[in-house]
């Protein structure tokens, strides 16, 4: 960058200082605002896809299967390469846990051998990819069908209900996130904007000064890009530490007041290459709102009219 | 150096500020330009120095087709040549010193050859034992003689100045036209507007007269 310009740029700043902290305050605050909206969505995902991870299929044997048939499912199942762990329960299995659940309500009932055992054996598949992964790649539908086509399975049961909802409660999330980051993005190339106008104003007799002596539009607008640059990447820097207190507060009053500490151990504060990418959003957005603003500036026949 | 063929200029309304001007200047003269208000000595300087297009007809100016001049070359054009004002333009939160200098640093000239240049030009109007101070510390005549050190630093061909004696007192007027005619001296093309006919009659020089747009000459 020119000598010139440059100073005159260092100089501009001391002389606008007001201005310039007005900004800064506000821009600090959107951007603040984004981190923390930030930390929170990635925590949720995180917190779902735990959840998510955690729903098993279970494919129903028919009764009519025999011990070495059901070897040979087992290995089947295995053989298909989405789980993790295929876990094989017989009826009696399935007989002893259903009453053990229901002991509290009658043990008489439920201990009786004149019920007999209605109910099937099965095997309780948990998958090895997220649950997330085979939502988005719409292959869930694909694996329980490959589980249905196998001799000897009566049925597939995953929580049909449950995972329609999950995959709502995600779209939805997602929506809404992309719809407050859009919000608070525009908001910060706005405040940007304006606080150039009014630098620019402010500066439009040096300007023309500059456009006299022979400066191009680039050796001025040039200052007021990385001016704008530089406060997307300092408002940033300021905002991840503000954020940071927030949530070390935060996650302190949750821990001391209820009992999530199980789920706490998914929270994270951003990792470090997500503040990388944040730091440059909103240097890129600095740069953005003063190009918006200084695009227009022209040192050609189009200022006549300034001069007089 | 300087060249005019049928220019017209006009303005919404239509308001015709230049009507078919013609003009030459040659090089290291030195030309008054009179007239009233609103005459369009200012249009005529703004087509000068590229702040405006004419409607019609073609303008030369230190070898530039002002008509064939693209948005992009303008600043390159500007430093070919100087411009005065009558209200000086002088960075005011600027010393002396870095008013005068900024064509220079603009061009991306050497320091050292900017120090040398910043203390010819400021010695030949006389204000280098001034350089440090700020255009609010010293007088009109001052402030004007520092604008015109900022217009000649880069040695240009032409020193357009625009009413430059317009705020100053006669005393302060006929330092800042002998000075001027210094500049002339050099082999600068000086072409100075001004509606201050005392001043033009007390000089020799080439005078042109404008009127509603028209151009005639007048003789010395």
């Amino acid at each position: 960058m020119n000598h010139a310009i440059r100073r005159n740029m260092i100089r501009a700043w001391k002389h606008r200082t007001t201005t310039q902290v007005a900004t800064m305050t506000a821009l600090t605050a959107t951007f603040t605002v984004l981190a923390v909206m930030l930390t929170i969505s990635m925590n949720v995902r995180k917190v779902i896809t735990h959840w998510g991870n955690s729903v098993h299929l279970t494919a129903y044997v028919e009764d009519q299967v025999d011990h070495e048939q059901q070897g040979i499912l087992k290995q089947a199942l295995e053989k298909l390469g989405h789980f993790k762990e295929v876990d094989f329960q017989s009826k009696q299995e399935a007989l002893n846990d259903f009453r053990k659940e229901m002991e509290s309500f009658d043990p008489e009932i439920f201990q009786s051998e004149e019920l007999g055992n209605p109910l099937p054996a099965s095997f309780k598949l948990s998958l090895k990819a997220e649950l997330g992964e085979h939502l988005r790649q719409g292959t869930l539908a694909t694996v329980v069908s490959q589980i249905s086509n196998l001799t000897g399975i009566e049925e597939v049961a995953y929580g049909q209900r449950w995972i329609q909802n999950y995959t709502h409660f995600l779209k939805a999330l997602g929506k809404v996130g992309m719809g407050l980051l859009f919000t608070l993005l525009l908001g910060a190339v706005l405040v940007i904007g304006n606080s150039l106008r009014s630098a620019l104003a402010d500066r439009r007799e040096e300007i023309e000064i500059l456009e006299l002596v022979g400066a191009t539009p680039s050796m001025i607008r040039w200052p007021f890009l990385v001016e704008g640059a530089m406060m997307g990447l300092v408002t940033g820097a300021l905002s991840l530490a503000v954020a940071g207190v927030l949530y070390t507060l935060g996650t302190e009053v949750i821990r001391s007041n209820l009992s999530f500490t199980a789920l706490m151990s998914h929270v994270h504060f951003l990792p470090a290459h997500w503040m990388f990418l944040f730091l440059l959003t909103t240097s890129a957005l600095g740069f953005l709102g003063s190009y918006v603003t200084v695009r227009k500036i022209n040192t050609g026949w189009a200022s006549a009219g300034d001069m007089n | 150096m300087i060249q005019f063929s049928h220019v017209y200029k006009t303005y919404p309304g239509p308001n015709h500020a230049l009507k078919n001007v013609d003009l030459k200047i040659d090089k290291g003269e030195f030309v008054f330009l009179t007239g009233p208000s609103g005459a369009g000595k200012t249009t005529l300087f703004r087509l000068l120095s590229a702040f405006d297009r004419p409607s019609s007809g073609e303008i030369e100016v230190t070898g530039y087709q002002m008509s064939k001049l693209k948005d992009k070359e303008i600043p390159f054009f500007r430093r070919r040549i100087g411009v005065v004002f009558q209200d000086f333009r002088l960075l005011k939160d600027r010393t002396i010193y870095e008013n005068v200098v900024l064509p220079l640093e603009i061009k991306g000239e050497k320091k050292s050859y900017i120090q040398k240049r910043a203390s010819e030009v400021l010695n030949s109007v006389g204000l280098w034992f001034k350089k440090d101070q700020l255009p609010t510390q010293v007088s009109g005549g001052e402030q004007q003689r520092v604008a015109i050190a900022r217009a000649l630093i880069h040695q240009p061909g032409i020193l357009i100045a625009d009413e430059p004696t317009g705020n100053l007192d006669p005393e302060l007027s006929e330092e800042i036209i002998t000075l001027l005619e210094k500049v002339s001296a050099q082999g600068t093309t000086v072409f100075v507007a001004t509606h201050d006919v005392e001043l033009v009659e007390k000089r020799n020089h080439r005078v042109l007269h404008l009127d509603s747009g028209q151009l005639s000459e007048k003789s010395a």
